[in-house]
């Protein structure tokens, strides 16, 4: 059950996913399925996790607040999925992709590439049973607590000044929930937690980019994306780390497709809910979701408020545990924000970071550029939200460790490398849904590509980029 | 675009494509091959499963709700000292896990020393007022107070 759980929790979000997800007829239905696959652990995890730590607050055991907590994620799928399963339309095809030559090269490179990066996180948990660091110290500690019958609090304890109570709580509560369901503290569960997650990230950004680019781009996306480090290191830490760049990847995913389909309310509170559930996540989170909120209030004006409807569970339940069981904590402080060194420091270090981010010449910013030079797709890039909201983040991540009361270079350097690793899938899906745009003199350049099937645009109803 | 520069872009390109699919394939194993050998060269770097297994033996003693009170020999300020804490406090969960300094220790029932090399445990446990309860191995040892019943 300590593997099960995972997989019980999928199913429960697939029919959300199901539910709310724009249908295609025809085309690429395998890219679909993937996304949804992904999309379905994504949301289901995130959706069980957040019910479960909700429950457990208002009073239930634990085992009682995961059950009812799946019953009623379950539930709600499966009444969503009846309502909406009979309805028509789809996604608004962006126009044909621009074809891609030896795409086979690169669909072999992303296939094997991904085989060795579940397997490198399987041999990494084998061995690292208790995971990295801060899963032992941090992470899967606070789970342990939460699983406890009438100990939860102990996760928000002040005295545990070491341990970060003051962290949300979505990861160690998804934990929990799989070591109440099965009745024992099983190290199984956060290994299988965190090969999910890794394997969920990869797979959505495969399905989200061949959603528009077919699978030539999709691979030649993951091939790219496989080559960013941290992510490879990250795969078996059991950190927070991976489900928060997963959830960030989801929503930015979602909102792009409410954004192709009219701003389609269901999809639009898809990408809403998988932002709160990063706000529950780690406190990266919250920044990404207010960003979020920003960049689709900018773009869908009033149907923003389909994306608020999604968030809004989630991020009640984050605001509530930050007001009313987070210990205070100072995050920033106002003589470090005087101190010019230390943005100088912080910077250096996000640039050390940014270099590293590939072990050379497999970098995936180098490729991403390579391809971008290479191909040269028209101006301007669209979508470009994205981008600008991966930025700001990154902007954000720098300002907090510059103001933050901790040493700068100690911060910087344990933390560079894996908030670079939030965003990066987002700014390497971004550039490849660039690249994957054909221009329309680019049919006149390449060789002949097997055709993929067009569906017909739909008018965006005045939604803007 | 003119006729003239198609050949060479798709030249391009399909230098690019196979550049990327080589050099990401490359990285893989590259990170596939550290990713083993770290693995095998140093599992579980900081003894955690070793030391949950050791300290399992303790739990049937220390009510879930108690304090735990943690010294050790090796100051905190090293990694060394505060790997040890921490592991400690993760064998333990769901009791909480005090450094000896912190306000709440002289209340708690329950004291664990963990040690880097032999020495009069019993000593060491009388220096601050507490008795020997067991011996866990690996020289970690539970203590309590006087007044304390397991």
């Amino acid at each position: 059950m300590n593997v099960l759980a995972w997989l019980t929790a999928a199913g429960a979000g697939w029919f959300w996913v199901r539910a709310l997800w724009p249908r295609t007829e025809g085309g690429r239905l395998w890219a679909r399925l993937t996304a949804e696959l992904a999309l379905s652990f994504m949301f289901g995890v995130g959706a069980c996790s957040a019910a479960f730590f909700a429950l457990l607050w208002s009073g239930l055991k634990p085992g009682a607040a995961a059950w009812s907590g799946d019953a009623a994620v379950l539930a709600g799928g499966v009444v969503l999925w009846l309502i909406r399963r009979g309805r028509k339309g789809g996604e608004e095809a962006e126009g044909a992709a621009r074809p891609l030559p030896l795409a086979w090269m690169a669909g072999l490179a992303a296939a094997l590439s991904f085989v060795a990066f579940l397997a490198a996180a399987g041999v990494y948990l084998r061995a690292n049973p208790q995971g990295d660091w801060d899963a032992w110290a941090i992470w899967n500690l606070r789970a342990k607590f939460l699983a406890s019958e009438g100990l939860w609090r102990n996760a928000v304890s002040p005295e545990l000044s070491q341990t970060h109570p003051e962290y949300p709580l979505l990861w160690p509560a998804a934990v929990a929930r799989a070591w109440a369901e099965s009745g024992s503290v099983s190290q199984a569960a956060p290994q299988t937690g965190a090969w999910l997650a890794a394997a969920s990230l990869v797979l959505l950004f495969a399905g989200g980019l061949a959603t528009t680019g077919g699978w030539p781009w999709a691979a030649a996306g993951t091939a790219t994306l496989l080559m960013t480090v941290p992510l490879w290191r990250s795969a078996g830490s059991q950190y927070a780390d991976v489900p928060l760049a997963m959830f960030f990847l989801g929503s930015v995913i979602a909102a792009e497709m409410a954004r192709r389909t009219g701003w389609s309310g269901p999809v639009a509170a898809l990408s809403g809910a998988l932002a709160a559930f990063g706000a529950f996540t780690k406190n990266e989170g919250l920044v990404f979701c207010l960003l979020m909120a920003g960049a689709v209030l900018f773009m869908a004006r009033l149907r923003a408020v389909w994306w608020l409807v999604g968030a809004g569970p989630a991020l009640a339940v984050t605001l509530l545990f930050h007001w009313l069981l987070a210990p205070p904590k100072s995050l920033l402080s106002m003589a470090s924000f005087q101190q010019a060194g230390r943005l100088v420091t912080v910077v250096e270090g996000m640039a050390g970071a940014v270099w590293k981010s590939g072990g050379f010449p497999a970098h995936p910013l180098l490729f991403a550029a390579i391809l971008l030079a290479v191909f040269r797709p028209e101006k301007p890039w669209k979508p470009v939200w994205p981008a600008a909201v991966a930025g700001l983040m990154l902007c954000a991540d720098i300002a907090v460790m510059w103001g933050s009361p901790n040493d700068a270079a100690w911060q910087v350097g344990t933390a560079a490398d894996r908030l670079l690793m939030h965003v990066m899938p987002v700014l390497i899906l971004c550039a490849f849904w660039w690249l994957a745009k054909a221009p329309e003199q680019a049919a006149a350049v390449e060789p002949p590509a097997k055709p993929e099937p067009r569906r017909k645009p739909r008018k965006a109803s005045g939604a803007k980029e | 675009m003119s006729q003239g520069r198609e050949k060479p872009v798709l030249w391009h390109a399909k230098a690019a494509v196979a550049a990327l699919a080589a050099v990401a394939l490359y990285g893989a194993l590259i990170q596939f091959g550290v990713t083993e050998q770290f693995a095998a060269l140093y599992p579980d770097p900081y003894q955690v499963m070793g030391l949950q297994e050791r300290l399992s033996r303790a739990l049937g003693r220390v009510p879930p709700q108690e304090r735990v009170v943690f010294f050790s020999d090796v100051p905190f300020e090293e990694v060394a000292g505060q790997a040890a804490f921490f592991a400690v406090q993760y064998a333990f969960a769901p009791r909480i896990v005090l450094l000896e300094k912190a306000p709440q220790a002289r209340q708690a029932r329950f004291w664990l020393g963990v040690f880097s090399r032999q020495d009069n445990f019993m000593q060491i446990g009388a220096d601050r007022g507490l008795l020997m309860e067991q011996d866990l191995g690996g020289y970690v040892v539970l203590y309590r107070k006087p007044e304390a019943r397991p």
